[in-house]
């Protein structure tokens, strides 16, 4: 419980905040997946309830695996993708405290998500403009943290983070890449043993 | 899911493209292909619908006698229900009924003492290879667009007799050759001539005969790397290049506004389908979620209008000849149904050349099956097409109830929900509007409706909503003194 509110201090002072979290240990893992699992949860719920006018989505045919997988697969390759690369540009922060910075700044587009979700069942397209601003400011809110603690974590300058922000990006491109890879090579080696013992077992 | 159902259509299609060989126009059991039809959504997903029209009577030259029909390059009906089929190969025009007898052919030109007109040089004026005709029923005259002849000749429209000839004029500008295939002509009695891959424009001609101008401007779509490219060519590499024409519009025909219709399948276009004002500028309305250009998901085969026909209350029926498929659009230019395919049942099409309407029926040509078919509307047709004349005309009531009944038949028409919707919207009874709109997916309109249901809704409930504001504001104030006393305690 003591960890919540000290995440209300740390959407304010994140700076301070960030520094405490991985010095002093009052930040949270748990907190940090809870907030997670909640993110996705939330993608789905604005999913469906997002007001009719605000709402392009083919409601009827909603699936929420892949709401779950597309709105948490971005989050998560980034923290992997970025800690592969600050472990090779010198910086301090952990795989854990990456994840936890990661998380912890997306209560402002969380704050959005429910926010817009709520309120945009009770506008007309002049208001809708009202809302999308509101995202918008949610979305400066969050990177401003996401910068703060991955330089306090890291204990870099800014350009140095921005500079591997940048490196993180190729990082996870090709982390991609890998994947497909990966997939379509094990796709082939399984087919390749399937065809395999049938012929196996239809021969003998 | 989607992509399966996409892959399944695709094949689908793909099977009726080929068709069957050696079957002629006819089914086994002599009936007639019936017809699929859909349209699109507001995703852009093509779902099924009952098809708008259904063979009625097939035109070819069984009951011509000894006159043979070689090819069926243009059609156009006149009011009074007459059709008229144009065959280049013969360069005859046929004339039928509106059941489809035949009634005459027009090949030499008689006057009304019914000898054979002779030219200033004493050759008989013999129809050459005409490929248009237009009937004008202001004037109750026959237009034929005589692309062999390069010359349109004027007719009678009761006996056809020879009235006038419209040759060359020799104010003519440019570099287009006067070759008229298609043929329109205005209230005024200004003559729109369309000749084939021209990219000046429609020759636009006085009612007595001269040059008046070009008409029409057919954008074509200029692609960025193309112009990326140009601009870094040198003059001797653009030359080589060529240069990008401005598309050349197929066909054209007239609506009872007194605007032009015209379409193009140049690949360059950045329009399919036109509604020229007197400027030459395209003024069709395009407010459906997506543009008049026939299917919107193509494997880079797009569909290729070869003509169009207008009603006068604004329903247009396109012709493709990709996939032998027929377009109707409203006056808004929201898709209302698609229906017809390539092959060699009775009912389908090979080369499909000109369609025309001929009161709520259909006619349409196809010139390498030889012949025309009347296709009339079917039930859900009917209803269509009535629905939007009662809805361009302003009689919403009859409107409503003629798409209520056009969705009976098919539960997926938005414009019908859309239709009915603004009707309840424009009596103020918002919340059955919004439901319509909410089917219909039409967030615009929904919205101007939500506002209503909204005001409404807050001046019902203003006590509730203004005591629980009040109570929100004290709240707040209330705490806020609280935190400052707590503060000056303790500092």
């Amino acid at each position: 419980m003591e960890k919540v509110k000290y995440l209300g201090h740390i959407l304010f002072h994140p700076f301070d905040g960030f520094y405490e979290a991985k010095v002093r240990g009052k930040g949270s893992l748990r907190l940090a997946t809870i907030l997670m699992v909640l993110y996705a949860v939330l993608k789905c719920f604005s999913y469906q309830y997002t007001g009719f006018i605000m709402n392009m989505n083919p409601v009827f045919e909603m699936n929420s695996v892949v709401i779950v997988i597309s709105a948490l697969s971005v989050p998560l390759l980034f923290v992997v993708a970025n800690w592969t690369v600050t472990t090779l540009f010198e910086g301090k922060g952990k795989l854990g405290e990456i994840f936890m910075v990661t998380s912890y700044s997306m209560v402002p587009l969380m704050l959005g998500e429910i926010l817009v979700t709520l309120v945009s069942n009770f506008v007309i397209s002049e208001e809708v403009v009202l809302l999308t601003s509101v995202k918008a400011i949610m979305v400066v809110w969050f990177a401003f943290l996401m910068i703060a603690g991955l330089c306090t974590i890291h204990e870099y300058g800014l350009f140095q983070n921005l500079a591997t922000l940048v490196v993180t990006l190729i990082a996870a491109a090709i982390l991609i890449f890998l994947f497909v890879l990966f997939l379509s090579l094990m796709e082939q080696m399984v087919s390749f043993f399937i065809t395999f013992s049938q012929e196996w077992v239809r021969r003998t | 899911m989607e992509m399966r159902k996409r892959k399944i259509a695709f094949l689908l299609s793909f099977l009726l493209l080929l068709g069957v060989p050696g079957i002629s126009v006819a089914a086994a059991d002599g009936s007639s292909y019936v017809y699929d039809g859909y349209t699109y959504d507001y995703w852009g997903n093509a779902l099924e619908s009952p098809a708008a029209f259904e063979l009625e009577t097939v035109i070819d030259r069984s009951d011509m006698g000894s006159i043979k029909l070689q090819s069926v390059d243009d059609v156009c009906t006149s009011a009074d229900g007459r059709i008229f089929l144009t065959d280049k190969t013969e360069s005859r025009v046929n004339v039928f009924d509106s059941t489809g007898k035949f009634l005459k052919s027009i090949k030499v030109i008689m006057n009304e003492e019914k000898k054979i007109v002779l030219d200033a040089d004493g050759n008989q004026i013999v129809l050459t290879n005409p490929s248009g005709t237009y009937y004008h029923d202001k004037n109750d005259e026959l237009y034929i667009a005589d692309t062999g002849a390069k010359r349109i000749v004027v007719l009678d429209g009761q006996g056809y007799t020879m009235k006038r000839i419209i040759n060359e004029p020799e104010d003519l500008s440019g570099v287009t050759e006067f070759k008229p295939s298609k043929v329109a002509v205005d209230q005024a009695d200004r003559i729109y001539i369309v000749v084939q891959s021209s990219y000046e424009g429609i020759i636009e001609l006085n009612a007595d005969g001269t040059f008046s101008r070009y008409f029409g401007v057919n954008e074509p779509e200029v692609n960025l790397i193309d112009y990326f490219w140009k601009s870094l060519a040198s003059d001797t590499q653009k030359e080589k290049m060529g240069k990008t024409y401005a598309p050349a519009f197929n066909n054209v025909t007239m609506d009872s506004e007194g605007f032009v219709y015209a379409v193009t399948h140049d690949s360059t276009a950045a329009d399919m389908v036109f509604r020229l004002n007197s400027a030459g500028e395209n003024v069709l309305r395009e407010t459906g979620k997506w543009r008049v250009i026939g299917d919107i998901f193509h494997d880079n085969d797009p569909s290729k209008f070869v003509d169009v026909a207008v009603t006068e209350y604004g329903v247009y029926a396109a012709l493709d000849m990709t996939m032998g498929r027929i377009y109707l659009y409203n006056y808004d230019g929201e898709l209302l149904n698609v229906f017809g395919s390539l092959g060699n049942l009775k009912g389908q099409f090979k080369t499909p050349s000109g369609i025309a309407w001929n009161g709520y029926s259909l006619v349409v040509s196809d010139s390498e099956l030889k012949c025309a078919y009347i296709l009339k509307p079917t039930e859900f047709g009917d209803v269509l097409l009535r629905g939007s004349e009662k809805y361009y005309f302003g009689k919403w009531d009859e409107a409503v109830e003629l798409f209520e009944e056009a969705l009976r038949h098919n539960a997926n028409l938005e414009v019908a929900y859309v239709g009915i919707g603004k009707n309840y919207l424009m009596k103020d009874e918002y919340e059955l509007a919004m439901k319509y709109f909410e089917l219909g997916n039409s967030r615009e309109y929904y919205s101007k409706a939500y506002n209503g249901y909204r005001t409404i809704q807050i001046e019902k409930h203003f006590g509730i909503i203004a005591v629980i504001f009040v109570a929100l504001i004290v709240m707040l104030v209330v705490s806020e003194v609280r935190y400052h006393k707590k503060g000056g305690k303790q500092s």
